[in-house]
């Protein structure tokens, strides 16, 4: 009775033993089936190194002809003037304009020069274009004033104005108050701009 | 007595599992099982392995795990993608540059390798998200990989070259999914790939730096 028992309990586990190594059976065709994705990911790091702050003008601004005892304004249109600001800090920045008198290299009697208290400048005539994708946000044009003191073409506030633009077709304006005594000829004033 | 031969006879191909190698030979896969066989055709090859304790691909949200000897052979990784570096760098960029731009090929200890063990064919793909730092931010759209058709030279370069084609180029916004270099039927072996990317419109930007994630897809 013992040995049927054992005989039956030995086939029971071979029949498992066989059964499950069937199962453990692998095979592949070699024919190319689809892969997953493989994906990485890489951080890529890009280092700014801070740059300068600069201002570039026409070298002539060159006003129309004014007639000698006929009071009247002479115009001048400076087509280009351009910003840029590099420094990567977003501190914002201020150009201005100064004049000096206009004067006449003529020793002749008379009145040889116009003071730069009758040279205006207006900025607001000209128009703010933002250059290589800067944004013209933040940035106003200054306010019509006489150039005897430094007066702002225009302004940027702080987080604004980073990067390269132009700043066209300000107008100048020589008020001429029409003394006869005006000696004729060529007058000339420097301007200087600053960027602060 | 005979219990435990048993339970050693079911562990022995588990032990035996391990890639062998010496100084001159190397042994990429084996097993121990009860049998195994291998069969040819015109068209097809077969193998098969008999009595291997565990088969089968196992997988949580971490990892992912496949058991047997032909998981690892031809039927099993066919293509295998390996990038040298989890951080690139890029020169250094001086805001007010006159390009107005960064292009960066990656160097040989950056390269992404590309191991093919098939006869189908395959692509390299990559996308960029937005550069961001904690003033900047430079979109997607703004950043590019730079081909220009040429596998073994030029802004993108692989090698070997051999049945690879690298996207015409010059250039592509990775704000969309990309083609780098695509493998066919014939490619074979390891392919080290050095991707060139290129990040425009900078002048505006703040001095710091920025970070963006590259995706890099095998497939």
């Amino acid at each position: 009775m013992k040995t049927k028992r054992q005989k039956i309990r030995q086939q029971i586990i071979a029949t498992i033993v066989v059964f499950f190594m069937f199962i453990m059976v692998s095979g592949t065709v070699d024919v190319m089936n689809g892969n997953a994705a493989t994906t990485v990911y890489m951080n890529l790091i890009q280092n700014f190194v801070a740059g300068t702050m600069s201002i570039e003008c026409m070298p002539d601004l060159v006003f129309n002809d004014i007639a000698i005892a006929a009071a009247g304004n002479s115009l001048a249109n400076m087509t280009v003037f351009n910003i840029r600001d590099y420094r990567g800090s977003g501190a914002g920045w201020n150009v201005t304009a100064f004049s000096n008198d206009l004067t006449i290299a003529n020793s002749a009697v008379g009145v040889n020069n116009i003071s730069n208290a009758s040279i205006a400048m207006n900025p607001s005539t000209a128009i703010v274009i933002g250059l290589d994708g800067s944004s013209t946000s933040g940035i106003t044009l200054g306010a019509a004033a006489y150039l005897n003191y430094a007066r702002t073409l225009a302004y940027s506030t702080a987080n604004n104005g980073m990067g390269n633009y132009s700043i066209n077709n300000a107008t100048f304006n020589i008020v001429y108050n029409g003394r006869a005594d005006q000696l004729a000829g060529t007058y000339q004033a420097i301007v200087t701009f600053q960027i602060n | 007595m005979k219990k435990c031969l048993f339970i050693l006879i079911l562990l022995f191909p588990i032990v035996s599992l391990a890639a062998m190698s010496s100084s001159n030979y190397r042994i990429d896969s084996d097993v121990v099982g009860a049998a195994g066989n291998q069969s040819t055709s015109s068209n097809y090859q077969m193998g098969d392995t008999l009595g291997e304790p565990i088969i089968g691909d196992s997988s949580s949200s971490n990892y992912q795990g496949k058991f047997g000897f032909w998981q690892m052979t031809s039927g099993g990784s066919q293509l295998g993608l390996n990038c040298q570096a989890s951080d690139v760098y890029m020169m250094d960029y001086s805001l007010g540059n006159a390009n107005n731009y960064s292009k960066y090929l990656f160097s040989s200890s950056e390269k992404c390798s590309v191991t093919d063990n098939s006869s189908a064919p395959w692509s390299l793909t990559v996308n960029a998200s937005n550069f961001i730092s904690a003033k900047n931010n430079i979109p997607n759209s703004n950043v590019y990989l730079v081909t220009d058709g040429t596998a073994g030279s030029g802004d993108t370069i692989t090698n070997p070259t051999s049945d690879i084609i690298e996207a015409a180029g010059p250039e592509a916004s990775l704000d969309t999914t990309r083609t780098i270099i695509s493998g066919g039927t014939s490619a074979s072996g390891t392919y080290d790939n050095r991707p060139s990317v290129e990040l425009k419109n900078l002048n505006n930007l703040y001095s710091e730096g920025v970070t963006g994630i590259v995706t890099i897809t095998l497939q």
